[in-house]
């Protein structure tokens, strides 16, 4: 059967650019550049493509093998190509080339230029996400292809109102990208803006989705992201419900979600699948742990440089203990064992993961046991540094938790400098700097600056989804009936 | 402008550097005091005791506590200058801060014992919630004792006052809250008074009344400071008391009181006559001729007991007047409800114009088994 085609039969009215000549010596008569011959019903076409980027099978049996019973010289309708267009300008002929198509060209009238789709996909199979892992959630992870991509998040969100806008960027190198949202969900203002920031980005080329966030986002020179970066299409369709808009970079298996506020950095697929007390509850802890990750190593300090009056009695005598053979202060103390920590975190990812897990036994156990006992560092600090590493590894998203990284350095050195007052105004510092942070206009610390009480139910905690009838203010267009409860009321029989 | 600004930024950024009043205390350089006491020497010097703890988590062991406790004295003329002293003699900061209890030797309690607590309430770090109490020996006697046979355990003789006041045996005293008595010319309060007994241990002996800011050297037992306390209505979780009813059959009832709910009148006639009537609910724990479902026996149990508290209490009244100690806070009363009674009698012995007398009625509302 014949696939459907992209494009209407239409006659090729502007004639005659595609030079054979000129679109070789653009890509440089590189020598992956193939060029065919085929003669066919009286005819001599010529097929040229690259034969890196084509799939042979496909060009032998859906281009050639037609071309040559070809009856009619119809080519829009005898062959079986995908996506067969018709090459314009040697420009658009060479980023066809370049995207895998293949050009076929009618040699005696050297005029009409057809693209015809046969790229090679050497794209993996679709797998469980590696870093944001799930309990209950879908063993489902984004892909490298675009295309895949953009069929992973339609399969999950299926809507009439699933819009997909695609963008080339790179002036020297090209990547395409994708805008991905739901037509009445999303606020207009912000998809305007979206587009008209990835309009403006005129990079000589994209590296990677890093290079188009450094491009849009609104502040540049803060640790917080205020893009959530996802590799779970089910955490992209869950924001792409909630008015967010996603962008998708070819090449790469995670996609952008924006706009991003403090509070959804640490929202799991899992919150809403278990029930959900269960879902605030682990909510709660995460805020909980990403607080005592930044705060506790200052605290710390502060406790046994200025204020040890505070520490219960019985443990003062034994932090006392253990301190008084380090030589350090407790801020060089603690430098030492948190740089060693990042050390040991940095080579982790590197190693293959079944060298790792000795390495962690003999970086974490034995390095700490014997830096204590050679009196390197107190077991205060030791169990200061272990349970802020902890904490820190309870952020669902990499790049908040390496935030508090970047944070937690200046809050130990004000703290070592101040003690609690040190905190006391670092905090205060991280908590203003929050509330003046924006992601496309919209305040990064909602709903707590401004605060929104009733948008808590779905940021700090969670709370029934039959609850969530009224639309939060980030998605104006959020509509649900109002009571999915409705049995209850009916429900007169009661237990039997 | 901008250049301008950025100098601003500058100068706040290093002003506090500049400030030079770094107050770091590094914890691995305190010699942190568990237990003081004061004394006044021959020469009329203060002599300071202290026991500095130390712990020691043995690495090859396996972190094994070993503690050791060392025992440190300084003499001044001042309580600053003989912790001076004793600064002078430890490795380390001497840092009384972590102190949770001080011990008054008698000598100094004798005095004015704000000459001693003024040291301790300008330091900004102290334990308020420290306890105190005063020994019938000097403090050094019972501290060199406590640091050779108490080691272990941590907080020895802040555990031995908690357990008190929770069987409302003394007042619940701190650091912070003996200082509105010290200063209130209308109450006074009692300490916790200390003594090694025939076999060498230290133990809460009752409470040493104090009247205004010195030892009136008389103190209460155990059993009339709990009644004291009733009589002040600050009754603790629980009030256990004991009476013999009868001496030649050896019969008697343990009870523990409920609840306390007090009257008092004030009137003035040629004294003051301050009439307390005192309800007490008591529950039996301990009486072994029992039948207590029987409405006589309760009866004859309330009268008896009655009768027993209220000539206890009459010598209590009798103890107090004695010695001008206005624990239950008559003159605080009449300052606040009649001040003009307190008008005729303020003075310093305005408690020789008091008369007290009390009444104690007990209900008895429960037989003490309970499941």
């Amino acid at each position: 059967m014949r696939l459907k085609r992209n494009k209407s039969k239409k006659t090729l009215i502007n004639q005659a650019n595609i030079s054979l000549e000129n679109i070789k010596s653009q890509l440089n008569h590189t020598s992956d550049l193939k060029e065919r011959e085929i003669h066919s019903n009286g005819q001599t076409y010529i097929i040229l493509y690259i034969n890196s980027l084509v799939d042979q099978e496909k060009l032998e049996s859906k281009i050639i093998k037609p071309l040559t019973k070809m009856e009619n010289n119809d080519i829009l309708n005898e062959l079986y190509s995908q996506e067969i267009s018709t090459a314009e300008s040697n420009k658009t002929a060479t980023n066809g080339l370049l995207d895998g198509y293949c050009l076929l060209i009618k040699k005696d009238r050297n005029s009409e230029g057809f693209l015809l789709k046969t790229n090679a996909s050497t794209h993996r199979e679709v797998s469980e996400p590696v870093v944001e892992k799930t309990i209950l959630g879908a063993k489902v992870g984004f892909v490298e292809s675009l295309d895949k991509n953009i069929f992973l998040l339609r399969a999950v969100t299926k809507s009439t109102d699933f819009t997909v806008k695609n963008y080339t960027l790179g002036s020297s190198t090209t990547t395409n990208v994708s805008l991905v949202y739901l037509e009445h969900m999303a606020n207009p203002e912000i998809i305007k803006k979206v587009e008209q920031r990835i309009k403006s980005i005129t990079l000589d080329s994209i590296r990677s989705e890093g290079d188009i966030q450094d491009c849009i986002e609104d502040h540049t020179l803060t640790p917080f992201p205020q893009l959530l970066l996802t590799e779970r299409p089910d955490k992209a369709s869950a924001n792409l419900k909630d008015g967010r808009v996603a962008l998708i970079t070819d090449g790469s298996p995670t996609v952008i979600i924006l706009p991003a506020t403090f509070m959804t950095f640490f929202q799991t697929p899992d919150d809403y699948i278990t029930r959900w007390w269960l879902g605030s509850f682990f909510r709660f802890i995460r805020l909980f742990s990403y607080i005592i990750a930044l705060i506790l190593p200052a605290l710390y300090i502060a406790f046994v440089s200025f204020h040890y009056e505070v520490i219960p009695l019985e443990l003062v005598y034994s932090m006392q203990s253990s301190l008084s053979y380090v030589p350090f202060r407790p801020f060089i103390e603690l430098m030492i064992m948190q740089l060693s920590f990042e050390l040991l975190r940095e080579a982790s990812i590197r190693l293959p993961p079944s060298v790792a897990t000795t390495f962690g036994i003999v970086g974490g156990l034995v390095v700490g046991t014997a830096m204590v006992e050679a009196g390197i560092v107190s077991y205060g600090g030791l169990i200061v540094v272990a349970l802020t590493s902890v904490s820190s590894f309870v952020q669902p998203n990499i790049e908040m938790s390496s935030s508090i990284r970047v944070l937690g350095f200046p809050l130990m050195l004000i703290a070592a400098i101040f003690g609690f007052f040190g905190i006391v105004i670092g905090v205060l510092c991280v908590l203003i700097h929050l509330s003046r942070l924006t992601s496309f206009g919209f305040p990064y610390f909602s709903p707590i600056v401004p605060l929104n009480i009733k948008d808590f139910k779905d940021t700090i905690i969670r709370i029934p989804s039959w609850m969530m009838y009224k639309q939060p203010k980030d998605s104006p267009h959020f509509k649900q009936e109002k009571q999915s409860r409705k049995w209850k009321l009916d429900d007169s029989e009661g237990p039997y | 402008m901008r250049k301008r600004k950025t100098k601003l930024v500058l100068l706040f950024f290093i002003l506090p550097l500049l400030a030079g009043c770094w107050d770091e205390r590094l914890l691995k350089n305190s010699r942190t005091v568990y237990l003081s006491g004061f004394d006044l020497n021959e020469n009329g010097d203060y002599q300071i005791t202290s026991i500095i703890r130390d712990m020691n988590i043995s690495e090859s062991s396996r972190g094994e506590i070993s503690i050791s406790n060392k025992l440190v004295t300084g003499n001044g003329s001042s309580i600053k200058e003989a912790s001076v002293t004793i600064d002078r003699s430890v490795a380390g900061n001497y840092d009384p801060a972590k102190g949770r209890a001080l011990i008054l030797g008698i000598d100094v309690a004798k005095g004015d014992i704000y000459n001693v607590l003024d040291a301790v309430y300008r330091d900004p770090r102290v334990d308020l919630n420290a306890k105190i109490v005063v020994t019938d020996n000097s403090a050094n006697e019972i501290i060199t004792h406590l640091s050779e046979n108490e080691v272990e355990k941590g907080g020895y003789l802040y555990e031995l006052i908690h357990s008190s006041e929770i069987n409302s045996e003394i007042q619940d005293i701190t650091l912070r809250s003996i200082r509105t008595y010290l200063f209130d010319e209308g109450k006074d309060f009692m300490l916790p008074y200390l003594s090694k007994d025939e076999d060498n241990k230290v133990k809460i002996n009752g409470v040493a009344l104090f009247h205004d800011q010195s030892f009136t050297g008389q103190f209460l037992t155990p059993a009339e400071s709990t009644l004291l306390l009733l009589f002040m209505e600050t009754k603790s979780q629980q009030a256990l008391l004991t009476e013999q009813l009868d001496k030649e059959a050896n019969v008697s009832v343990s009870y523990n009181v409920k609840s306390v709910s007090r009257k008092l009148k004030l009137e003035k006639k040629d004294k003051v006559h301050a009439d307390i009537l005192l309800e007490l609910d008591v529950e039996i724990v301990d009486y072994p001729p029992d039948h207590l479902n029987k409405q006589s026996r309760i009866s004859f149990l309330e009268r008896q007991l009655s009768k027993i508290l209220t000539e206890k209490a009459d010598a209590l009244f009798k103890k107090l007047a004695e010695n001008q100690s206005d624990i239950l806070g008559l003159g605080r009363e009449m300052i606040a409800f009649h001040p003009s009674i307190w008008e005729e009698i303020k003075g310093e012995n305005y408690y020789e114009q008091i008369l007290v007398n009390p009444t104690v009625k007990v209900n008895v509302r429960s037989s003490g088994i309970t499941l």
